[in-house]
């Protein structure tokens, strides 16, 4: 059937309307939160997608994995066998620190730290935008995946997760531009936060007065003031520290000790809230 | 008349694949360099068969788009039918360009929905990158050609021309 009106609205007019509709959109999405139930229902359709585009590299995974020499894998055994070893030995020491620790922390009438329990978890994609630094990963809400949770690989925190689906969710790197972390320096406990630049390689410690005493080489670790992500893991390494006596601030850049770009398996850690407040609280201890 | 018509299907799919071409970089070296590829798809559709696609799909595809892409939704939808309508409006004279010319207008327009899309962003946070975006505007043009023999074929098999 040949429409009666051949003409609708004019072309920019339409364009108008659902540009205004899109920017209600956005200050709804981010501002209000509304759409969530919009957008879980559209990234169940999704979802799949991400899977059927990582399915070349989990199968060059598993090909790597399952054809392998079988000088190889003595080799490999061994070295893990002697890197047991070394941990084992090394862990040996750590429980008696540990119980040491507990006693002194007894003394100084602060709660005990409880440790988090760790789950694997696989990257499946990145965000294609560089402005915007966020993975996601093959877990999701049914995995008990909750918004907030610290994400980590083997060398150091990685970010935070900001959106949960069923069976995947989005985590955003610490190098995001929009993302800041509390850390205190290792050596020291000098507090500060640390923001992310939007460059892989380069965080930025915020108001960090000219005379403090930060050195190139110092290790940032989480404070767990934030009440985000728990205390004394490995964030960055301070790489440049500038002092200009005409700025009221040192400007101080650290390099992330994870390995935000390469690593495949990363780590997510759960822990309850009132171990993230307990340690929130003691974070001057 | 079919519950599903072989055009219609042939659109869903070229979009589908678009969706894929966009998650595919493993790390942010080569993101920086990745087309617009649903964008390109969208204003291929809406340039050759304006009846068929127009703004409103296209604000939709862009709303897919932030929802694959982890935007706040709204932000590609925003940049897609404003920067798609600019195409509807250069069709009739994109149409009888040579493939290169359209390939400069390719550029224009894709540099369009990025600068769009750098500015919607900055009602939510503050992006970093000014002008590092329009790189993938250049990408886009240079794809251009593929892609409109590749749509082309697929419009013809469909009989959409």
């Amino acid at each position: 059937m040949k429409p009666l009106f051949l003409k609708g609205p004019s072309l920019f007019a339409r364009a108008l309307v659902f540009g205004l509709i899109a920017l209600f959109l956005i200050i709804a999405d981010y501002r209000m939160g509304w759409t969530a139930p919009v957008r879980a229902a559209m990234s169940s359709v999704v979802s799949p997608l991400y899977h059927i585009i990582d399915a070349p590299a989990a199968i060059s995974e598993w090909w790597r994995v399952t054809v392998v020499s079988r000088g190889d894998l003595q080799r490999s055994n061994e070295s893990l066998r002697n890197e047991v070893l070394v941990l084992r030995t090394m862990a040996q020491r750590l429980a008696v620190l540990e119980a040491e620790n507990a006693q002194l922390r007894e003394l100084l009438n602060s709660s005990a730290q409880v440790k988090g329990r760790l789950q694997v978890a696989e990257l499946i994609a990145i965000s294609p935008d560089p402005d915007y630094h966020t993975v996601v990963i093959n877990r999701g809400g049914d995995d008990g995946v909750y918004l907030g949770q610290a994400v980590l690989d083997a060398s150091g925190l990685m970010g935070q997760i900001v959106e949960v689906q069923a069976s995947f969710s989005r985590a955003i790197l610490i190098s995001d531009a929009s993302h800041a972390i509390p850390v205190e320096v290792n050596r020291n406990g000098v507090r500060s936060v640390l923001r992310g630049l939007g460059r892989l390689d380069t965080l930025e410690l915020l108001h960090v007065p000219a005379t403090t005493d930060i050195q190139v080489g110092d290790i940032l670790v989480s404070s767990g003031l934030g009440q985000r992500f728990p205390r004394g893991y490995p964030v960055a390494t301070v790489t440049s520290v500038t002092t200009d006596p005409g700025k009221p601030f040192a400007s101080i850049t650290a390099m992330p000790t994870a390995a935000l770009n390469r690593s495949r398996y990363v780590l997510l850690l759960f822990a309850t809230q009132s171990v993230l407040q307990a340690e929130a609280a003691n974070g001057g201890n | 008349m079919a519950v599903i018509k072989g055009e219609n299907s042939s659109i869903v799919i070229s979009f589908v694949l678009a969706y894929g071409l966009t998650l595919i970089p493993y790390n942010w070296e080569w993101a920086i360099w990745m087309p617009q590829w649903v964008f390109i798809t969208s204003m291929f559709w809406a340039i050759y068969f304006p009846l068929k696609h127009g703004v409103g799909w296209a604000w939709f595809a862009g709303l897919w788009l932030d929802v694959v892409v982890g935007y706040p939704l709204g932000v590609n939808a925003f940049a897609m039918a404003i920067s798609v309508a600019l195409a509807i409006f250069i069709g009739p004279r994109f149409r009888i360009y040579s493939v290169w010319l359209q390939t400069w207008m390719v550029f224009v327009l894709a540099a369009a929905c990025s600068l769009l899309t750098f500015w919607a962003k900055n009602i939510y946070s503050m992006p970093h990158s000014g002008l590092e975006s329009l790189w993938t505007a250049l990408t886009s043009a240079l794809v251009w050609p593929l892609i409109y023999a590749y749509l082309r074929v697929v419009a013809r098999i469909f009989h959409l021309i």
